[in-house]
């Protein structure tokens, strides 16, 4: 069965299918607004920079992807790298926890996105380096809580000011190393790497000692490779469960995407992953010529030069995997404002509870 | 001229049959032939060709849809002419890429010609075009059957690019499913 013979027996569709597709299609007003996701990310972003006393100069923008499986159905849903961090990571991980109903099929899980380190080796014969971008560099994440639980102190990671970015889930399986992370100076929107073999023993030092430093081996600890375990700060809070699991990517750079995974016990894993996306690398990504199998929206925010707290040149994108049933098929991503009701709706669609209310603000104030 | 009277036509051996086929459906067809040859010289051939299949195979046989049983016979001409061009030299066109996406997603076995074969997975393929949501469908066919480029469905569909390559994946994979599931790949 060869693709040719695909493509010819495709000839025999119905002519009724045929005469459909070709018939002029356009959204409609109701379907756009429908799709435009739209919640106060500006608002929440600019509260926490303003509490965190950040004026941002800097153009940065949380970029989500949210998966969902083919079976409308959550095991677990992990919410890595700026995801975990950022207003809609960040609300799933505080808020949802407490929404869900229960008996909630939903859990929620956090790799550690605070694992960024500054870290560039070859790996295998896969072309190039591959270099893990530190978080840290962007201060005002310092006062975010998650930060604490590290044990890292930021003022002794490296700096590079020619890089920015952070990095995704780091997930440790059956001796190899999996991860996902995006590389920004390169001008790469993403590369990634998979290895399927054990970590080599060189890496594995430079990891550690690029992660835990001598002084700081006490408050992180990386469990033992070989058995099926996931790096993570001693002092992760209980409600946040890892499992282990194994993010399906590709050593290709010219691909993009991320995978649903599964665990080792069958059940189906979900990743929200975050990254700050700045605008220009956005508008760069929109005009890229490379096929993008997975994500399937694109969403985005923007906020810029905070000017006494207005937030300007607003632009929320959100992204999902290419699996997902959701209807957030396409999001307009000119300066609209989001709305709770949209918020909402990203939510109700991860993960299929009802969540009638969303008070951003107020969640923020209590963190 | 309905399908209906230029069948009649052919039935009657009456060459304006051809004429008034080609002047119906042939800007499609050739559109079609063009993205899967690459060339325009050898789309309008193909559509030659396709017509004198249609002169050819009419009688006996009597379409319901004479307008893609037209095309479908340019298509295959295409299909081949395409072939035979790629074993002298790569061309351009939307061909290429169909198959590297079909091929990615839904990888080869054998080469099946048999024209039992062939039957079977045409009518599953309809089975499995029924049971996909319309839009989903509509981006498949766009793409596979009239070979258009990722961006001018996403035109044309009121979509972005992203999304429609996300569609796209999404069915070859349900495909893929879909065939594993029937014993045909």
């Amino acid at each position: 069965m060869n693709s040719e013979a695909i493509l010819r027996s495709v000839a025999f569709a119905d002519p009724e299918y045929l005469e459909q597709a070709l018939k002029p299609q356009k959204m409609t007003q109701k379907s756009k607004r429908k799709a435009r996701f739209l919640v106060p990310i500006a608002a929440v972003l600019s509260l926490m920079l303003l509490a965190a006393g950040v004026a941002a100069a800097v153009i940065y923008g949380p970029h989500i992807v949210a998966a969902k499986t083919q079976e409308d159905s959550f095991d677990l849903i992990l919410f890595g790298g700026d995801a975990a961090e950022d207003a809609p990571g960040y609300l799933a991980q505080y808020y949802l926890p407490a929404q869900l109903p229960e008996g909630s099929r939903l859990k929620r899980g956090m790799v550690s996105w605070i694992s960024e380190m500054i870290w560039t080796v070859p790996i295998g014969d896969t072309e190039g380096e591959i270099t893990f971008h530190q978080v840290a560099l962007r201060k005002d994440l310092e006062e975010y809580p998650f930060l604490n639980w590290s044990g890292i102190d930021l003022n002794d990671m490296k700096q590079d000011n020619q890089k920015i970015g952070g990095v995704s889930c780091w997930i440790i399986r059956d001796g190899s190393f999996e991860t996902y992370f995006w590389n920004d100076p390169e001008n790469h929107y993403l590369l990634y790497a998979s290895f399927n073999e054990p970590i080599p023993q060189k890496m594995r030092e430079d990891f550690l000692n690029s992660v835990a430093p001598a002084s700081q081996t006490d408050v992180c600890r990386m469990m033992d490779v070989e058995e099926r375990t996931v790096w993570y700060p001693n002092d992760l809070p209980d409600r946040f469960e890892i499992y282990p699991f194994a993010l399906y990517v590709s050593n290709d750079p010219s691909e993009t995407g991320f995978a649903v995974a599964s665990d080792h016990q069958g059940r189906s894993v979900t990743l929200v992953q975050g990254k700050h996306l700045p605008k220009e690398e956005f508008d760069r990504f929109e005009k890229s010529e490379r096929d993008i199998d997975e994500i399937s929206v694109c969403c985005y925010v923007s906020t810029k030069e905070m000017d006494g707290g207005t937030i300007k040149d607003e632009v929320w994108c959100f992204t999902i995997d290419g699996k997902t049933e959701l209807q957030l098929d396409f999001c307009s991503c000119n300066t609209d404002v989001f709305t709770e009701a949209d918020m909402i709706e990203v939510f109700r669609g991860l993960a299929e509870v009802p969540i009638e209310t969303l008070d951003l603000v107020e969640l923020n104030r209590n963190k | 001229m309905t399908d209906e009277q230029m069948i009649s036509l052919l039935y009657l051996r009456d060459e304006r049959a051809l004429e008034e086929l080609k002047s119906t459906y042939g800007e499609l067809a050739t559109s079609i032939a063009q993205r899967i040859t690459g060339m325009m010289d050898s789309a309008e051939e193909c559509v030659q060709d396709g017509l004198l299949d249609v002169w050819n195979s009419i009688p006996p046989q009597c379409p319901e849809s004479l307008k893609y049983y037209f095309i479908r016979l340019v298509r295959n001409r295409a299909l081949d002419s395409r072939r035979s061009q790629h074993r002298m030299k790569r061309g351009g066109g939307e061909l290429p890429s169909a198959l590297e996406e079909l091929e990615h997603d839904i990888p080869s076995g054998s080469c099946v010609e048999d024209e039992i074969s062939k039957k079977l997975l045409a009518e599953r393929i309809n089975v499995f075009l029924k049971e996909l949501p319309q839009r989903d469908r509509d981006v498949f066919l766009r793409r596979y059957y009239f070979m258009e480029p990722s961006a001018s469905i996403a035109s044309a569909m009121g979509l972005k690019r992203s999304n429609v390559n996300v569609i796209l994946f999404r069915v070859r994979k349900q495909l893929k499913e879909f065939l594993i599931k029937e014993g045909l790949l």
